[in-house]
């Protein structure tokens, strides 16, 4: 065990955690924050992206060890209250979810690409999203769900 | 849900601290990103008693890039060589090849070294301690035989580095460190070396030695990129990669070089086609050719999607896209996907 300190969702925290314990075992078993989903934890699903300083990191494939000192959010540190972040909204108005599984992944990596490029095109959006699968292949309403909060902010 | 097996976690906080804990500890292994080793790690295909993390190691961070050549630290990510705007203008190929490594989520933690030093990758070794217990071991983790191909005595598995082919048609050197007696020892060779053609031993690294630096040469006028064929347009590793830089001096072409990536357990250099582009104009007809050749030197086995002769011919494929693009001619294609 060794105790490490990190901001989560905007909040500083103090954690123990076990040596070979992934970030996301962190947030889901240590938080509760089972936003943050656990799919294929091999890395290849994007289902367990987390923002990491703000770009979107795979938290299946990091040790909770290198969150020390630095600032993780996931999807629960996303709305405002009771007010949803415009790509939570949009992505419930275009009905951009079926299993929801992929999509918390999905909003936090849109979320830091319109961060760093605020009205991207169609295909900037599809390759931003191409680590992210959604196993519904819902992706024309993901898409245009990001597009949609593209227009409303 | 896959877990890690248990291990002691280092992390020093210069190079040398980080050979010496290597150098102590024979059951060590140097982590980075971590993107490459922890799945291994996660499905019982690597069980280090320690982990050396390296990103503590200021040394190995270093990005340097401009007229005089590039200077590129282990440690550095993916995401930042893919992005760094005097890569993308001088050394086009290893830019696309960053960024084609994965999803652009694994890019963020993945490192350049981590990218050279990857494990080479097979069906019948990228799978879970079940998965492979069920079908008996194979040649490279545990077992007497190699399920790719059980004739043969030597592992098969396939060089799956997006990185190394673009840096090796850009003429990349490594730099090599191992802790000694009162300091560092050190060699550098040209990055092609570094490598070799079996799929348990993969590179040249003796145990304590680490991948600390890439050097680029300085370049002029060179047009370089990198083409990959994969099952989906993100997220996979390559079935084929081809990489090419090419300059054109009085209307011929000059300094051609060409790597194939994914076809055997080392990057392969293409000598016939580089042979076939050097000192000639550049048409159609020439790229054809060339493209023809391209896979002379391969013979890859079925070990991962798609049949060994589908994966020669888009080889040839992938290299004619690159060679149209890089010399502007035929129809325009997109990025490499």
């Amino acid at each position: 065990m060794r105790v490490i300190r990190f901001t989560l969702n905007g909040d500083p925290v103090e954690t123990g955690v076990r040596t070979e314990e992934t970030l996301v075992q962190t947030l889901r078993e240590r938080f509760g924050l089972t936003g943050t989903k656990q799919g294929c934890d091999l890395g290849d699903c994007g289902a367990c992206t987390v923002l990491f300083d703000g770009a979107p990191v795979l938290s299946c494939l990091m040790l909770s060890s290198d969150a020390e000192g630095h600032s993780v959010q996931t999807i629960e540190g996303l709305s405002n209250g009771e007010k949803l972040h415009p790509l939570q909204k949009a992505f419930l108005e275009e009905g951009a979810v079926q299993c929801g599984y992929c999509t918390p992944g999905m909003i936090l990596t849109a979320k830091a690409l319109l961060e760093s490029n605020p009205d991207p095109s169609e295909h900037e959006i599809r390759r931003a999203l191409s680590g992210n699968l959604c196993r519904c292949t819902g992706y024309t309403k993901i898409v245009s769900a990001v597009k949609k909060a593209v227009n409303s902010d | 849900m896959m877990v890690l097996p248990e291990f002691k976690l280092m992390r020093p906080a210069s190079l040398s601290e980080a050979l010496s804990a290597l150098a102590q500890n024979p059951g060590a292994m140097a982590v980075a990103g971590g993107t490459d080793l922890l799945v291994s790690m996660k499905q019982g295909l690597y069980n280090p008693t320690h982990l050396v993390d390296l990103k503590g190691a200021p040394e190995l961070h270093r990005l340097e890039a401009g007229e005089g050549g590039a200077t590129i630290g282990a440690c550095v990510r993916l995401s930042r060589v893919k992005n760094h705007p005097e890569i993308i203008r001088r050394y086009g190929a290893l830019s696309q090849a960053a960024d084609a490594v994965a999803g652009p989520a694994l890019q963020n933690r993945g490192t350049i070294g981590g990218n050279v030093c990857l494990d080479t990758r097979c069906y019948y070794y990228n799978q879970s301690d079940f998965w492979r217990q069920s079908l008996g071991f194979c040649l490279k983790k545990d077992g007497p035989v190699c399920r790719a191909a059980p004739a043969a005595k030597r592992c098969f598995a396939n060089f799956s580095s997006d990185t190394v082919p673009a840096l090796i048609v850009l003429g990349a050197r490594v730099r090599v460190v191992c802790g000694c007696e009162g300091g560092v020892s050190e060699r550098v060779l040209p990055l092609e070396d570094f490598f070799v053609e079996d799929g348990m031993k993969r590179n040249v690294l003796a145990p304590g030695e680490l991948v600390a630096e890439l050097y680029l040469p300085a370049t002029r006028n060179v047009f370089s990129g990198y083409r990959k064929y994969r099952q989906r347009g993100a997220i996979d590793y390559p079935l084929v990669s081809v990489a090419a830089a090419l300059s054109i001096e009085d209307g011929v072409i000059r300094g051609a070089r060409v790597a194939v990536g994914a076809m055997a357990s080392a990057p392969v250099v293409a000598l016939e086609t580089m042979e076939a582009l050097e000192g000639a104009a550049p048409t159609p007809e020439l790229i054809s050719k060339a493209a023809e050749l391209v896979a002379k030197r391969t013979k890859p086995v079925k070990n991962q999607a798609g049949s060994p002769g589908h994966r020669r011919l888009m080889a040839k494929v992938m290299c004619r896209r690159l060679l149209e693009e890089l010399l502007g001619l035929g129809p325009l294609f997109g990025k490499a996907v």
